[in-house]
C-alpha cells in the first residue's frame, strides 16, 4: 500500500479550485499565494476547514480515517462552499492536528521498516507551497503505516474527460496514474467540464513564469597545486575562497528590473587575488524595440573560444584567471536597438577598471614587480576617461556577423620599467575596429574574429579563425563529442602582447550527458614558428548533487625560448581543485 | 496440383491485398490522422509553464530538474521555444532558444549566465539527451506534418480508448529513429503512447502521456509524460506543474535580446 501524505498535495494541488470557487472570478494575475492567503484571511474558511471538509466528502480516500493519509492516487471530489462552512474550525483544527502527531508517532514506529522515498514530485509540490503546515518529515522517508489495510488495486480510471459530475468545480491534477481508491462503485473523479477549461493550472506558485525576486548565492573553494615552486621562489600550493551573491527584481509587466551581484574573493597568499568586485548591478528597461541599461555588467563579444579579441567591453579579472574569461563589472550606460535590419546595441563607458594582476606572492606573474596602485594613462583624466563603443550584429540565417567599434582606454595595459626595477602598468588610448562572424553549416560552425586596434601611433592586426565540429552520440553512446581548432594570428609577430602570434589551438569536448552533466574540454596551442612552445589546459566538471559542482582544471606552459611570452610561465604548470556550493 | 496452385494463388493475393494495396491506402489515412491531429492543436498562440523532470536510473536512483519555458506558435514553421533552467543549481540561470524549423536545421542558442554569453549551437543532430534525461532534443520539438511519412497501421484499444496506430518515418536523416508509432486517441487526437525505434529498428524507448487537461477549450496538454528507455533501464518523467496560455507573447521574446535577459 502506498501512502501519499496529503498536506503537500492539498497546498500544491487543491487551493487553487477551492479559492477559484469562493474567490472567482479568477484571473492569470492571480497566484497560489494571493488566492490561498484570502483563502485564509477575510473569507470565511481555514486551511483546517478545507481540509477536514475534504476528507468529509472522500471518506474511503483517508486511511484509518487520518487525513495525513491519503491513498495514493485516490480522486478527491471538491467539497461545496456550503460543507467547507459547515465545518468548525477550531474542531478541525484540532483534528488535524491530532492527527498530525498520530502521523509521526507512527513514523517513528516505522523507522527502521521498510519505507519508501516519497516521489520528487510530492516533495517539489510540498516545496512549492508556500504553506508552512506541511511538517518536514514530508519531504523524508515515509513509512509504510501499520494502519493502512490491505486492498487490492482497483484498475486505473480514465484520467480526464469524465462525467460532468460537478459542474462548477475546475479540475484537479490529483495523485497521477496510480491505482484509485477501492471501492466497488466506480471512483467519482473531479472531471472537466467541457467549456469550463481552464487558462491556468491548479498546482501554480507564482502567476508568472518568470519568479520576481530571486536570490543565488555561489560559495567556491579552489586549491591550486603547482607542480614546482615559482621562479620568484612561491610556494606550491594556493587555495582560495569566493563568494557571488546574485538579486534580481522584475516588475510584474516585466518591462523593467533591478540586477545586484557583489562578488568577494579571497586569496591563501596573494594579496592582490582579494578582491571586492560589483560584478552587476543595473537598472534595465525594455521597450519595443530597444533596451536601456543604466548601471554595472559585464559585455561579451564574439564567437571564438581560444582568445577573445572581439571582446573589449569590460577589464579582464586576470588574477583570477589567465583565460580571460573572468571579468571585472563595467559601469555603463546602454542602448540597444533592434529590429529587422539587425541590432544596434550604443554603449558609454563613464569609468575605468584596471586589470587585475598576480602580485608578489602570486604566480602565473612577470618577473618584475608591478605596482598596480600606481598606474599610468594616456589620458588626463585618468580612471574617468568617457570610453564609447558600438557594435552592429545581424543574423543572415545560417550566417552571424558583428561589427564592433571602440574608442577609450585600453583595457590591455603596457608596463613601464622603473628606476626601483619595478613595473607600472600604462593604459593607452585606442580605437579598436572589430569583426566577429560564424557561419552553421551542418554540425560545423566556422568562426572568425578579426581586429584593428590603433593607439594614435601604430596599429595592428590580430585574428583568430577556426571551426568547431560536433558529433552525437559516439561510440555508440549518449556522449557528445566536439572538435575545435582555430588560428591565432598576430600582425606584431614576436612583439605581440598575447602569445597567439601566429599559433593554432587545437582542442576537444568531451560531454558524457549523464545525470551529473560531467563534462571536459582539453586544449593545446601549439607554436607554428618555434616547435618547442606550447600552453595546454583542461577543464573538467562534474555534478557532486543538487547544490555542488566539482572542477578540475590545468594549465601547461612549455618552451625553451626567452623571447615567448609564457617563458615567465614555465615553472607555473598547475592543477586546480574547486568546489562549487550553489544555495 | 491444383490446390498447390490455388495455395499459390491465394498468396499472390494475400501479398497483393494483404500487403501492397493497403500501403498505399495506409499513408494516406495516416497523413489524414496526423493532419487532424495538427489542426486540432493550431491556434494556441503562446504558452508558458513550469517543468520537473525526474530521472531515474536502472538501480532506481532519481535525480531531480526544473525549468520554466515560453513558446510561441508559428504558422506554417516551427515553434519558437525559450527553456530556462533552475535546477540542478549548478546550471541556473542557463538558458535554451530554439526556433524550430520544418525542411532545415533548428536555429539553436544557449545563454551562459557564468561567461554572460550567448552560444548558437549547430543543431544539425538533434538525437542527444536533453539535460541527460531519456528525452531527446527531437522529442521535444513540435509537431509538424513534414517531419515524417504517415503511415496509419491499425486500431487498437489502449486501457478502454479506441486509438488509432500511426507510424511515423523521420524525415530527417539525423534523426535517431527508425520510426516511431504513435497511439492516437480517436475521440480528440491526443497523442496517448509513443514507441521509438532506434536505427537498429529494435524498440528503444516508450513514451506514455497521462493527466491530460484541456485548456482555452480545445486543446490538451499531457501533464505527466514518462519515457522509459527498454536498453538501458533508465526512465524520465516529464511532470509540467502549470501552464498558462494567452499571455500576448511575441517574437520579440524569443531573440537573442530576450534570451540574454532572461532570468
Amino acid at each position: 500500500m502506498r501512502l501519499t501524505p496529503l498536506l503537500p498535495l492539498l497546498c500544491g494541488g487543491l487551493l487553487w479550485p477551492l479559492a477559484a470557487a469562493e474567490l472567482g472570478p479568477v484571473t492569470g494575475k492571480d497566484t497560489l499565494w494571493s488566492l490561498a492567503k484570502a483563502a485564509r484571511g477575510d473569507a470565511p474558511y481555514s486551511m483546517y476547514q478545507v481540509i477536514i471538509a475534504l476528507q468529509q466528502k472522500n471518506p474511503r480516500a483517508f486511511i484509518g480515517n487520518n487525513v495525513h493519509h491519503v491513498q495514493h492516487g485516490a480522486r478527491l471530489q471538491i467539497p461545496t462552499a456550503a460543507e467547507i462552512a459547515a465545518v468548525d474550525v477550531e474542531q478541525a483544527r484540532q483534528k488535524v492536528e491530532a492527527d498530525e502527531q498520530l502521523w509521526r508517532q507512527l513514523q517513528k514506529r516505522g523507522a527502521n521498516s521498510k519505507g519508501r522515498v516519497i516521489s520528487a514530485t510530492d516533495r517539489l509540490i510540498a516545496a512549492q507551497s508556500k504553506f508552512s503546515t506541511a511538517p518536514e518529515q514530508f519531504q523524508t522517508v515515509l513509512p509504510a503505516a501499520p494502519a493502512a489495510p490491505a486492498a487490492p488495486a482497483a484498475p486505473a480510471a480514465p484520467a480526464a474527460p469524465a462525467a460532468p459530475a460537478l459542474a462548477a468545480a475546475p479540475a484537479v491534477p490529483f495523485a497521477p496514474s496510480a491505482p484509485p481508491v477501492p471501492d466497488k462503485t466506480p471512483p467519482q473523479t473531479v472531471a472537466i467540464v467541457p467549456g469550463q477549461s481552464r487558462n491556468t493550472s491548479p498546482a501554480s506558485g507564482s502567476a508568472s513564469w518568470t519568479d520576481r525576486l530571486q536570490s543565488n548565492s555561489t560559495l567556491g573553494l579552489e586549491s591550486r597545486v603547482f607542480a614546482r615552486q615559482g621562479l620568484q621562489q612561491q610556494a606550491k600550493l594556493h587555495n582560495s575562497v569566493n563568494f557571488l551573491q546574485e538579486w534580481y527584481w522584475q516588475s510584474e509587466d516585466e518591462s523593467h528590473s533591478w540586477t545586484l551581484s557583489p562578488y568577494l574573493r579571497w586569496d591563501q597568499r596573494d594579496a592582490e587575488r582579494h578582491l571586492l568586485d560589483i560584478r552587476q548591478a543595473f537598472w534595465l528597461t525594455v521597450g519595443s524595440g530597444w533596451e536601456l541599461k543604466l548601471g554595472v555588467d559585464q559585455i561579451f563579444w564574439g564567437v571564438t573560444e581560444s582568445q577573445h579579441l572581439v571582446d573589449i567591453i569590460n577589464q579582464t579579472d586576470f588574477a583570477d584567471n589567465i583565460d580571460g574569461e573572468s571579468k571585472l563589472g563595467q559601469p555603463m550606460l546602454q542602448f540597444n536597438w533592434f529590429g529587422d535590419f539587425g541590432n544596434l546595441q550604443t554603449l558609454v563607458l563613464p569609468y575605468f577598471r584596471e586589470r587585475t594582476l598576480a602580485g608578489f606572492n602570486g604566480r602565473l606573474r612577470l618577473p618584475l614587480l608591478v605596482e598596480q596602485d600606481k598606474a599610468v594613462f594616456a589620458s588626463d583624466k585618468e580612471q574617468r576617461h568617457i570610453d564609447w563603443a558600438l557594435r552592429y550584429s545581424k543574423q543572415l540565417d545560417q550566417l552571424d556577423i558583428g561589427l564592433s567599434y571602440f574608442s577609450g582606454t585600453s583595457r590591455e595595459p603596457g608596463f613601464v620599467p622603473t628606476a626601483q626595477g619595478t613595473l607600472l602598468p600604462y593604459y593607452g588610448q585606442i580605437k579598436q575596429l572589430g569583426l566577429d562572424a560564424q557561419w552553421i553549416v551542418d554540425s560545423w560552425i566556422w568562426k572568425l574574429e578579426t581586429i584593428r586596434r590603433s593607439d594614435g601611433q601604430s596599429h595592428y592586426q590580430a585574428l583568430t579563425g577556426g571551426f568547431e565540429y560536433s558529433m552525437v552520440g559516439v561510440f555508440d553512446s549518449d556522449f557528445d563529442l566536439g572538435w575545435l581548432m582555430e588560428y591565432q594570428y598576430d600582425s606584431r609577430g614576436m612583439f605581440a602582447s598575447t602569445p597567439g602570434q601566429r599559433d593554432l589551438f587545437f582542442g576537444t569536448r568531451l560531454a558524457w550527458n549523464d545525470a551529473a552533466g560531467t563534462e571536459l574540454l582539453f586544449g593545446i596551442t601549439q607554436d607554428l614558428d618555434d616547435s618547442g612552445s606550447r600552453s595546454g589546459l583542461l577543464e573538467a566538471s562534474t555534478r557532486y548533487n543538487n547544490n555542488v559542482r566539482l572542477r578540475l582544471d590545468a594549465w601547461f606552459f612549455q618552451t625553451r625560448s626567452p623571447e615567448q611570452q609564457i617563458w615567465w610561465l614555465r615553472q607555473d604548470d598547475y592543477l586546480q581543485f574547486g568546489i562549487d556550493y550553489y544555495f | 496440383m491444383n490446390l498447390l496452385k490455388l495455395k499459390g494463388a491465394a498468396t499472390i493475393a494475400v501479398l497483393l491485398f494483404g500487403f501492397t494495396a493497403p500501403v498505399w491506402a495506409d499513408a494516406a489515412k495516416g497523413l489524414q490522422i496526423a493532419t487532424e491531429r495538427k489542426a486540432r492543436d493550431e491556434g494556441w498562440k503562446d504558452s508558458e509553464a513550469k517543468t520537473t523532470m525526474i530521472l531515474r536510473n536502472a538501480q532506481g536512483e532519481e535525480s531531480t530538474r526544473q525549468i520554466r519555458s515560453i513558446a510561441l506558435e508559428v504558422a506554417n514553421d516551427g515553434d519558437k521555444g525559450l527553456t530556462i533552467f533552475d535546477e540542478p543549481k549548478d546550471v541556473r540561470g542557463t538558458a535554451f532558444l530554439n526556433h524550430s524549423h520544418t525542411g532545415k536545421p533548428d536555429d539553436q542558442w544557449l545563454y551562459l549566465p557564468a561567461l554572460k554569453r550567448v552560444k548558437r549551437i549547430a543543431s544539425r543532430n538533434k538525437s542527444g539527451p536533453f539535460m541527460g534525461s531519456e528525452f531527446a532534443y527531437e522529442d521535444l520539438s513540435s509537431f509538424e506534418l513534414e517531419k515524417f511519412r504517415f503511415n496509419y497501421l491499425k486500431d487498437e484499444t489502449l486501457n478502454g480508448v479506441n486509438t488509432f496506430v500511426v507510424e511515423q518515418v523521420p524525415t530527417d536523416e539525423f534523426s535517431g529513429y527508425s520510426k516511431t508509432l504513435v497511439w492516437v486517441d480517436q475521440q480528440d487526437y491526443k497523442v496517448l503512447k509513443i514507441e521509438f525505434y532506434d536505427k537498429k529498428n529494435s524498440l528503444l524507448k516508450t513514451l506514455l502521456l497521462q493527466d491530460y487537461q484541456q485548456y482555452l477549450g480545445k486543446y490538451w496538454r499531457a501533464l505527466k509524460m514518462t519515457m522509459h528507455n527498454h536498453q538501458t533501464g533508465k526512465s524520465t518523467d516529464l511532470l509540467t506543474q502549470d501552464i498558462q496560455f494567452g499571455k500576448g507573447r511575441t517574437d520579440a521574446d524569443f531573440d537573442t535580446n530576450a534570451l540574454q535577459r532572461s532570468k
